[in-house]
């Protein structure tokens, strides 16, 4: 019985310190984590010893009261201590402290007592870790499984989607929790105070106890590692699409009015350039496309047939890839204009891509080798031509390529069969005539007016035009309604268009030319073709937004991955910086502030101070005759074991009561006698009412008064007699 | 110090690349480095040549990826190493690769040459270098100990004239105050660098608060940059004066150098003018200016995409929610200061601290979470749902907030030298001053009294007096002092000045209003004189702002809301044409919001009301 104890003391208390180390993790205490540890040890052993004993939950309760205002009394006292007067707060940081401590011991103390005394307090408990159970799975809903590291990191190792681990975790929390649900809910658990001895006789209560209180510690630990999870990276609502990057077989983007691919945050490729690009026209973004659809079927534009769009790969990353350089817009071979640039860029994939995307316009593909296969899922490196030209220095050139036949010419000037989207391309370009000025004109007509929102909730059936409740109605949308309605109204100007979709990044988030790519970078843009200049995205920057767009990126997985691509993890010794101290990881155990030191002694001295107290003091909170007269023998018990006189295993009452008289003068009879008499029957309980107790343990402990107050004092401090006391000698 | 170091890199690099530049007499121009010639064929000697043309020609991408061929070539080259270490100490900040390269380059080199002493002066010239940038890399890393021991076997084998500032700075960061002046004063006599000695010595002055002196040090460091003509770098001790001018009450010298350092062609990247200027504005409750001063920094930052922002993101979000929350912004303030508090960032070079920016965060985003309950308080709820989510947010944000001063005061306490921070305008201290009262109300009395006039009696400046009666009314306040505590306000407030101490007038009077009787005469003044200042305070603050109503509405109607009803007010709401209009007869402003209903017409109109425009 008493091991069980034990046991689920220790399992409470452990669990105790995992949450209490965790919540540390997240949000720095300030107090030493071994002392406020040493709390709830010492705390939980002490509730589970009161919720075995006799004493009332009043009492219980009405002792940490005792405590806390015993702790105000304490500080206050300390205020008047003559500190410097430059130190002159060091008491009021003390007792912030203290105060912590007081917090996690009453905490630790007063749950674990109604919680084992209480069916009602285990529902609540199980009520407030469901709640935070939803509270922290409720992040990920809409199947948002966002990009925390440790989701991440767990899923690399073991080989799988962030995903399933997130389902195992969640699968594991609900498990727990019913479990747990099922053996608290045993009535017989519950500890019935006034029938306590019968509690020693019930084996199976205890197991249920105990395996209640596993899986309680199993519940919290899973609850708030998610906590961390939650707090410590960026997890915000959006729908994830299905997959990464555009499928060939799909026909069309999973960017789509229907999928707007949300805010996750969830890595997907680490991009490193290999060389500058500063004359970058869009800096500080960067355009990575993967696909172009100019194909007008029904209402939206999808990938064209191959004959089209033959700047953009679309070719897996896995096969190699050499496209065709234009002449007519390439720096390279046009010795006359800089309107292009080499630009290399290694890509390294964390997430299945169907298609390789690249730095418009990509001229080579090939695989590289995966630098970490634990890690990434392939990298290939793209050999782009990409644009130098000034956007404000494209007004008044031609849009459209000479070169086009009529039919390549009638493919990127099919326009919408709805004639608003023309009136309303006049309506805002009236007055230009320049084709590229109209173009930016109308750009910048709907970075004005339109509203960024991930949901626009429009009504449409599908065979209407999604596209019109954006332009026509509400202004509401995101980067599909935004491209599709300019490349519609380009077309109805006259001026070659389509969708490109892909990644849109911002350089400032780069670090050393790396670049973390992340699903809520996932963007569709419109591009007219320009004569000389080639594909020119026209893209909006919607001034209202309902949603926010932007997520800052996760340094720590940048610098993360980095240092899997690092030059020094190949060329550099792996053990050269091993013997820094800077880069010491963290001891596990916190270092000991001496101060922090002195709060534990003190919080160890006011709770032996008050189980003494209870031990000298407690029968007078008894409730029947008979306990009290035996918590007043446990009393002087108590006392003369301090004292260095112990009762011996064998020894009767009786017999203990004569030695203590011939070596203490005690008359421990007094006490002994009518204990014994009320035990075994020879005395009727209700008799014992008529005892004055009070008196009889005065004239029993008389003697005490002539040892000497040393003697007496070092007793006081004496732990013995609560080690008796836990031990359950008495 | 970053600058010095790639100065000195670029002196000693310069005839190295002139030498490069004759053998590659055919690609001078480096944009055709890349597609004419294929690397492959080239040795490790011309790539390095290539490399550093592409490093001073800022192409620093290039050259890390030139100098990882020249690696791939030849592992042991020590010079490419070094080469690299300086790439990612100055142009991308990643100083542990930094020290990993030039640890191996360190190696490397010894491997070759032997142990110092060197003879052959191309040795000494390539360890002297060595070393000091392995001490720069560990200066970054606040590795202050092994910095000196690196300075230490620097000094005994080699004078440089940067070397002096170097010890000084060095043993500054690790408290040996004397000793860091006496390095900086002799080494101006011995022929130290004057420009970055000087700017040492001017902040060990300052620190030890022989101000006066400071600022003429910082004079000379600033005529010194000045006549360096081009390669002078004056923004440094522009803004140092400036610091130390604050400090001393003279805002408007002090605003002087903080923009003239902003206007030097090495001052708009640094974050410490802007940030500097933002605080002053704020204190002056200038917003428009303070959101200006930061949105010039990032703008300039920007050109500078290599180093990610990383220096002072964090800051920025900080001096960013800051002005959101003095503009009514709270949500946004709210989120800007989380931001601010969970992003580390390296302060190695500014003097601050991550202990400073989780105080200074802490206390902000503390105030920012109560006046989002007063927000959410004088709002009208719309439905029984909504009351219970603002009340259960509210008490989210009390506890949180209740954290958070919590947290601020342990590590001002106990990590920042026993509040070491309460020197009002510690130049490295990320507080506000003005409004720093809030944090140490709870402080028991007699206590904060003892340790405040401590503080008094060693600080002469009497501007600094001002703020620390305003702390200790705002703490006997709070404590139950009621009528000393008043007096002492009152007292204060007729003491600040009108344009400088705007903010913590502005504190004061809040402090104010909340212990004077809604209906008096007394707080329909003072909130029309606190609302005209600055629109969001009141609200913020959990107070009400007097307003008369017109016929069409009833004075019921403001229950529960931001306004209460005074008939004398000079604002006054009015309900016509289906819209409602607050107007102002103190200022002439005028606010117009349509709705469906009066009370979320009301909620809507008290957004625009409590609301500066700071754009």
């Amino acid at each position: 019985m008493f091991k069980i104890n034990i046991l689920l003391a220790l399992l409470r208390a452990s669990a105790l310190v995992g949450a209490l180390i965790i919540i540390d993790a997240l949000s720095e205490l300030g107090t030493s984590v071994l002392a406020l540890a040493c709390t709830i040890l010492i705390s939980v052993f002490i509730a589970t010893r009161l919720s075995y004993s006799n004493i009332r939950t009043q009492a219980i309760l009405a002792a940490a009261l005792l405590y806390w205002l015993l702790q105000l009394g304490f500080l206050k006292l300390l205020e008047l201590l003559p500190f410097a007067a430059e130190r002159s707060l060091d008491p009021f940081l003390f007792g912030l402290h203290l105060e912590l401590i007081s917090i996690v011991f009453l905490g630790a103390l007063l749950s674990t007592v109604l919680v084992q005394r209480y069916i009602l307090c285990v529902t609540i408990e199980l009520f407030a870790l469901l709640s935070v159970t939803v509270y922290l799975v409720s992040a990920h809903r809409n199947y948002q499984l966002d990009s925390p590291q440790a989701l991440n990191s767990v899923a690399w190792f073991f080989g799988r989607s962030p995903q399933s681990i997130l389902i195992i975790f969640a699968g594991s929390a609900v498990l727990a929790t019913i479990c747990y649900a099922v053996l608290s809910s045993w009535s017989a658990r519950v500890i019935q105070i006034s029938k306590l001895p019968a509690l020693d006789n019930q084996p199976s209560t205890k197991r249920s106890l105990a395996s209640s209180l596993a899986l309680f510690s199993l519940l919290l630990t899973v609850a708030l590692s998610g906590l961390i999870i939650n707090r410590s990276y960026n997890v915000e609502n959006g729908i994830l699409s299905n997959g990464v990057g555009q499928s060939n077989k799909e026909g069309t983007s999973p960017l789509n009015p229907n999928s707007s691919m949300g805010r996750s945050n969830e890595p997907t490729a680490l991009v490193r350039l290999e060389g500058d690009y500063k004359q970058n026209p869009f800096s500080p973004m960067l355009y990575l496309r993967e696909a172009a659809q100019s194909k007008l079927q029904g209402n939206m534009y999808v990938v064209a047939a191959p004959t089209f769009d033959a700047d953009v790969s679309n070719s897996d990353p896995r096969s190699p890839y050499t496209g065709q350089i234009d002449p007519d817009i390439s720096s390279i071979d046009a010795a006359q204009s800089n309107h292009r640039v080499e630009v290399v860029q290694s890509i390294y994939l964390l997430s299945d891509q169907n298609v390789a995307f690249a730095i418009d316009y990509p001229t080579k593909i090939r695989q590289l080798i995966n630098p970490d296969p634990n890690r990434f899922k392939m990298a290939f490196r793209a050999y782009s031509l990409a644009p130098t030209f000034k956007l404000q220095e494209l007004s008044g050139l031609q849009v459209g390529d000479p070169r086009w036949t009529q039919e390549v010419k009638k493919h990127y000037l099919e326009v919408h069969s709805d004639p608003r989207y023309n009136i309303k391309a006049l309506d805002i370009t009236s007055g230009i005539n320049d084709p590229i000025s109209k173009a930016f004109a109308i750009t910048k007509s709907l970075s004005k007016n339109s509203i960024y929102t991930l949901k626009p909730n429009h009504d449409f059936k599908p065979d209407e035009d999604p596209i019109a409740p954006y332009l026509f109605g509400d202004m509401r949308g995101y980067c599909v309604h935004f491209s599709t309605a300019i490349v519609h109204m380009l077309r109805s100007l006259g001026i070659p268009a389509r969708v490109a979709t892909g990644y849109l990044t911002d350089l400032s988030e780069a670090k050393d030319g790396h670049i973390l790519l992340r699903m809520s970078d996932r963007h569709a843009w419109a591009e007219a073709y320009i004569s000389k200049r080639g594909w020119v995205p026209f893209d909006i920057q919607p001034e209202q937004v309902e949603s926010a767009i932007d997520v800052p990126v996760d340094m720590g997985i940048l610098e993360e991955l980095m240092n899997k691509l690092e030059p020094g993890e190949e060329i550099l010794p792996k053990e050269l910086i091993d013997d820094e101290s800077v880069f010491e990881p963290e001891k596990w155990i916190p270092e000991i502030h001496p101060a922090h030191l002195a709060l534990f002694v003190v919080t160890v001295l006011t709770i032996l101070i008050l189980f003494k107290l209870y031990l000298l003091y407690g029968y007078r909170l008894a409730r029947t005759p008979v306990a009290k007269l035996k918590a007043a023998y446990r009393s002087l018990l108590s006392e003369i074991l301090d004292l260095g006189l112990d009762r011996l295993d064998s020894e009767t009452r009786t017999e203990h009561a004569f030695r203590s008289e011939s070596r203490l003068g005690l008359k421990m009879q007094l006490l002994a006698e009518p204990l014994s008499q009320a035990i075994y029957g020879s005395r009727d309980p209700k008799n014992i009412s008529d005892i004055n107790i009070e008196e009889l343990r005065f004239k029993a402990r008389s003697e005490l008064n002539t040892i000497s107050p040393w003697r007496r004092i070092l007793a006081f401090f004496n732990p013995r007699s609560i080690l008796a006391l836990i031990k359950r000698r008495w | 110090m970053k600058k010095l170091i790639t100065s000195i890199i670029i002196s000693l690099s310069l005839t190295v690349s002139l030498a490069a530049q004759s053998l590659l007499s055919d690609a001078t121009d480096p944009s055709t480095l890349f597609s004419e010639i294929d690397d492959s064929k080239k040795t490790a000697e011309e790539l390095m040549a290539e490399a550093r043309l592409l490093y001073f020609d800022q192409r620093y991408l290039d050259a890390r990826t030139k100098l990882l061929k020249v690696l791939e070539k030849d592992p042991k080259n020590y010079s490419a190493m070094m080469f690299m270490a300086e790439y990612y100490l100055s142009q991308v900040g990643h100083f542990r690769l930094a020290l990993k390269f030039i640890k191996q380059a360190q190696n490397l080199f010894e491997e070759k040459n032997g142990l110092p002493p060197y003879e052959e002066d191309l040795a000494r010239n390539e360890h002297a270098m060595l070393l000091s940038l392995l001490s720069e890399i560990r200066l970054n890393l606040d590795d202050y100990e092994a910095a000196l021991k690196i300075l230490d076997q620097y000094g005994a084998l080699y004078f440089q004239n940067w070397y002096p500032a170097s010890r000084s700075w060095v043993l500054m960061k690790l408290g040996r105050l004397d000793e860091a002046i006496q390095v900086a004063k002799l080494g101006m006599l011995s022929g130290a660098e004057p420009g970055r000695t000087l700017n040492v010595l001017g902040i060990l002055l300052s620190m030890t608060h022989q101000r006066k002196e400071s600022i003429d040090v910082f004079n000379q460091a600033i005529l010194y940059e000045n006549a360096r003509g081009e390669s002078g770098q004056p923004a440094t001790p522009l803004n140092n004066v400036g610091e130390v001018y604050r400090e001393t009450f003279e805002e408007d010298k002090a605003e002087g150098s903080f923009l003239k350092a902003l206007r030097m062609p090495d001052g708009c990247e640094h974050v410490l003018p802007s940030l500097n200027l933002q605080v002053l504005y704020l204190e002056q409750l200038k917003l428009k200016q303070a959101k200006a001063a930061i949105d010039n920094f990032e703008e300039c930052v920007k050109r500078f995409p290599l180093k990610n922002g990383e220096e002072h993101r964090a800051l920025v979000q900080l001096a960013r929610g800051r002005i959101a929350l003095q503009s009514g912004q709270i949500d946004s303030a709210v989120s800007l200061l989380e931001s601010a508090i969970a992003r580390r960032q390296w302060f190695g070079k500014i003097g601050t601290s991550e202990d400073d920016l989780f105080a200074g965060a802490s206390v902000s985003l503390a105030q920012a979470l109560l006046a989002q309950n007063s927000w959410l308080k004088t709002t009208i709820d719309a439905n029984w749902v909504e009351s219970v989510k603002n009340f259960s947010r509210r008490i989210t944000n009390r506890l949180r907030s209740k954290w958070l001063k919590r947290r601020a005061l342990q590590v001002l306490g106990e990590d920042l030298q026993h509040f070491e921070d309460l020197y009002i305008r510690n130049t490295d201290s990320m507080l506000e001053y003005y409004s720093l009262g809030d944090l140490f109300q709870n402080v028991p009395r007699s206590l904060f009294k003892r340790k405040v006039l401590n503080e008094v009696a060693s600080d002469e400046r009497k501007g600094a007096s001002l703020y620390y009666q305003g702390y200790i009314a705002q703490n006997m306040i709070k404590n139950g002092s009621l009528k000393e505590g008043f007096e002492l306000l009152e007292k204060t407030i007729e003491l600040t000045r009108e344009k400088e101490d705007a903010a913590l007038r502005q504190h004061l009077e809040t402090l104010k209003l909340a212990l004077l009787d809604t209906n008096s005469e007394q707080y329909l003044n003072l909130a029309t004189k606190v609302y005209s200042k600055n629109r969001s305070t009141i609200r913020n603050a959990g107070l009400l702002l007097p307003v008369s109503v017109g016929p069409s509405l009833s004075p019921d109607l403001l229950e529960s809301s931001a306004f209460i009803f005074n008939s004398d007010s000079s604002f006054l709401l009015d309900w016509s044409n289906q819209e409602m209009k607050f107007s102002s007869s103190f200022d002439g402003t005028s606010f117009i919001q349509s709705g469906p209903n009066n009370y979320e017409t009301l909620n809507k109109l008290a957004q625009k009301v409590f609301r500066s425009e700071v754009n």
